[in-house]
């Protein structure tokens, strides 16, 4: 199955006219957060003393962090195409969509 | 249907057609099961089975649908539970809860396949409100 390249954010009120349409390249996503990753991994060797710090309020290391947030993005992605929230009220839709 | 399908594998594996006239032959099947005119809808994952789907009907109309393929609750309960604070993790160990015993990957399992309609919540309030939680 092809992965999903984008997720893709809709909003349409009733005072909008043509509703608000939000893309986000997930494939560019994945390489951001994995790169974010490394460069966390680098801060935290240059100053330990700050990944010291940060783990004594957050619990894992921050680096931890990223890496968790790099690991769901192939998840989302491995399914192609799917909804994954779609909100309706009376004047408002939200959907997040998978493409 | 699936009684032809038994039988062109049979005849595949007694060597009377070649596997590719079998794979035709299933697909064949496979386009029969479709109905004149049947448009089906684009399966929303094929990478595991299941998908978690959370419904809410509020009384006022307003409507919610949250679908989680079973794979990526998986993924995310695995992490969950390395992303609770230290303070948070403490906490629940003076309540006599040990987050180390819970097996998330069997928990995810039971959800995906422990009740036979996949419902796991079904709750209707008098004032309309509707919650439904299953998997399917």
């Amino acid at each position: 199955m092809r992965k999903s390249l984008f997720l893709v954010v809709r909003v349409k009120t009733s005072e909008m006219k043509r509703g608000l349409f939000i893309p986000m390249p997930l494939f560019v996503l994945d390489e951001v957060v994995k790169g974010l990753a490394d460069l966390a991994e680098l801060v935290m060797w240059l100053a330990p003393g700050l990944e010291r710090r940060v783990s004594a309020h957050v619990g894992p290391r921050p680096v931890e962090w990223i890496r968790m947030v790099a690991d769901i993005i192939p998840e989302l992605r491995a399914y192609g195409r799917w909804t994954l929230v779609e909100v309706e009220s009376a004047d408002t839709r939200v959907y997040i969509n998978m493409y | 249907m699936d009684e032809q399908r038994m039988q062109v594998l049979q005849m595949i594996s007694e060597g009377k057609i070649t596997p590719e006239e079998g794979a035709r032959l299933l697909d064949a099947l496979g386009q029969d099961e479709k109905e004149p005119g049947e448009i089906r809808p684009r399966p929303a994952r094929e990478k595991s089975g299941h998908m978690l789907r959370i419904r809410v009907i509020d009384e006022d109309g307003t409507k919610v649908n949250v679908n989680l393929p079973m794979g990526l609750v998986r993924s995310a309960s695995r992490l969950a539970t390395k992303v609770i604070p230290n303070e948070a993790r403490e906490a629940m160990n003076r309540q006599g809860i040990d987050l180390s015993e819970i097996d998330i990957e069997e928990l995810v399992n039971e959800l995906e396949n422990g009740t036979g309609d996949g419902r796991l919540v079904d709750i209707q309030d008098e004032d309309g409100t509707k919650v439904e939680i299953y998997v399917d």
